[in-house]
């Protein structure tokens, strides 16, 4: 059963998915591409000093030195990278509300199907997005440094940690993903819900980096725990982080469970 | 052979939509191998028993058996074909997909030969199967809907409104297989509001008003309660004083004649007329729908 709705479920997104997976394993391609060409002229340290001060307060905050290495880094935490992975992933959290909305739902659970099996094969999908798409980062970078001449010999498994970071974001936002998808009647308000959500979280983390005085509530938004170029770049030690985020994952999974089991759909 | 234990029971079955009542109080038995017509007006609690049966939303009160089990146990569920009143269905995906996709979800004896077979008779062209549900018309998504909820053989069948959108021939399809149905013991739950369509498949109907069951009987019981209408034309004066004696209410006086209300007991209103020079006289089977305007416009905080 919950392999047929997983089947059906992927089936009907292929389009987006291939379209996904070629965007983001092409993605630390064009970054290491631009990282070489970048580093044949004046630099990257000349490139950091054209932007504003406050980039590259950020920037340097974050990897202190900038060098090659870092380039196949930003890749995980590229703005595009995060807006395009985390929206498949919380349209996938969010098909219980869509499907509620359009009546498919009610035609599916009539049927010989546990809630349970309907609610793991969603979550599966969550699961699966979170894990699939910082795997094709990671198999970007492993193209990339087959592919291009790189100035320095590199290792695809040092920016293992940076897709486990990214995986473990993604899973904790579409753990809460799954608890609006569940609760919501309209998949319009559960979104909209979540990017108020998303949003918030990472305004609070950028005002707590700016400002030493929003550092202590800083730690309320998931991004604070999603740090790939340190983890990368710095060695920092993720354990901590990445038992946080999923955390997050399993407290929602287990709310967004709870209400799909007992609420009416 | 049709058996005689309730495929379909339910005990003080309520729902409440916080202060609103979805439906109150249902006790209702449906034997197998029965067709019930389920009617009521729009916002009766037609759906809302139909979901609770399915255990898409849950009771505030009471429970509800079907099939000897409970509605939330998915080997009932299996048991049971579902046609929603408002068909949802997965726009992005083909007929013959969708259908492919609710088998496996089915009891294994959906098999693909009886979804041809009921393709052919709602005449659901490859062509059909093949475009996706977003191009097809309103007609061919209920055919859809109909071909899974037959699709596994169900023991019942619970169908909200199944000939909506449908042309003729089509509904007629739809008739024949309810008969088959029936006469392979299959029980059926038959939705609607259009009350001819009741008439012709239902042996026994449950007349639903603002979350009440305010009645549940025969098609011919139903009939035989209702007030009924008379038009006679006498050849002399009308003898209104005995009319009204005998309790036959007198409606209005046409030129066709006098146009009478009267009650399921006609003796004393024959004799009377025999009495009489008749020149005319009408008395048209009573319609369905006469019994529901009735039963409808009745006070519904009046309890039955």
């Amino acid at each position: 059963m919950i392999a047929a709705l997983l089947a059906q479920k992927l089936r009907r997104q292929r389009t987006l998915l291939v379209v996904l997976a070629l965007a983001l394993t092409g993605f630390p391609v064009l970054l290491l591409w631009i990282g070489t060409t970048i580093d044949r002229g004046p630099g990257v340290g000349e490139l950091l000093a054209k932007m504003p001060k406050w980039i590259q307060r950020l920037v340097e905050q974050q990897i202190g030195e900038v060098s090659f290495r870092a380039f196949p880094a930003f890749a995980f935490e590229h703005p595009v990278v995060l807006l395009a992975s985390l929206s498949q992933v919380l349209s996938a959290a969010t098909t219980p509300a869509s499907e509620r909305e359009s009546g498919f739902l009610d035609l599916q659970v009539a049927q010989r199907l546990r809630r349970g099996e309907y609610f793991a094969a969603t979550a599966l999908l969550v699961v699966l997005g979170a894990v699939a798409w910082p795997g094709c980062l990671l198999l970007g970078v492993a193209i990339g440094f087959r592919s291009l001449d790189l100035p320095q010999p590199l290792s695809v498994s040092t920016y293992l940690p940076g897709c486990l970071g990214l995986a473990t974001l993604l899973l904790a936002f579409g753990g809460v993903g799954l608890w609006f998808g569940c609760a919501q009647k309209r998949r319009g308000r559960a979104l909209a819900q979540l990017i108020g959500c998303i949003a918030a979280a990472y305004l609070l983390h950028v005002l707590g980096t700016l400002s030493s005085r929003l550092a202590v509530v800083e730690w309320l938004s998931p991004f604070h725990w999603f740090q790939p170029l340190r983890v990368i770049l710095k060695g920092e030690p993720m354990v901590g982080s990445s038992a946080v985020l999923l955390g997050v994952f399993a407290s929602c999974t287990a709310a967004a469970w709870r209400s799909f089991d007992r609420q009416d759909l | 052979m049709p058996t005689v234990d309730p495929v379909l029971e339910t005990r003080d079955l309520t729902k409440h939509y916080g202060a609103a009542i979805g439906l109150e109080g249902l006790e209702l038995r449906v034997d197998g191998g029965e067709v019930l017509g389920f009617l009521g007006p729009n916002g009766a609690g037609k759906t809302t028993t139909i979901r609770l049966l399915l255990d898409l939303i849950r009771p505030t009160r009471g429970q509800a058996r079907v099939c000897g089990g409970s509605p939330r146990d998915p080997a009932v569920r299996s048991r049971i074909g579902y046609l929603p009143g408002e068909l949802g269905l997965d726009l992005r995906l083909t007929a013959a997909k969708l259908l492919a996709f609710l088998a496996r979800l089915q009891r294994p004896s959906a098999s693909a030969q009886r979804r041809g077979e009921l393709c052919e008779r709602l005449r659901l062209s490859a062509a059909d199967l093949r475009r996706s549900l977003r191009d097809c018309s309103r007609g061919t998504k209920q055919k859809v809907g109909l071909v899974a909820a037959f699709q596994h053989d169900p023991d019942l069948l619970i169908l909200d409104e199944p000939t909506s959108g449908l042309d003729p021939l089509v509904r007629e399809a739809v008739f024949d297989l309810l008969r088959e149905a029936q006469a392979a013991g299959r029980t059926v739950f038959h939705s609607s509001h259009v009350l001819s369509e009741v008439d012709r498949t239902c042996s026994r109907v449950a007349v639903l008003r603002a979350g009440r069951l305010v009645q549940v009987s025969s098609v011919a019981a139903l009939r035989r309660s209702l007030h009924r209408t008379m038009v006679v034309q006498f050849r002399g004066p009308a003898p209104l004083m005995e009319l009204a004696a005998i309790g036959a209410r007198v409606v209005e006086t046409t030129p066709r004649g006098v146009v009478l209300h009267v009650g399921s007991d006609l003796d004393p209103l024959l004799r009377l007329l025999a009495r009489h020079s008749i020149a005319d006289l009408v008395f048209p089977e009573p319609e369905l729908d006469q019994a529901f305007r009735q039963i409808y416009s009745a006070d519904p905080e009046v309890s039955p």
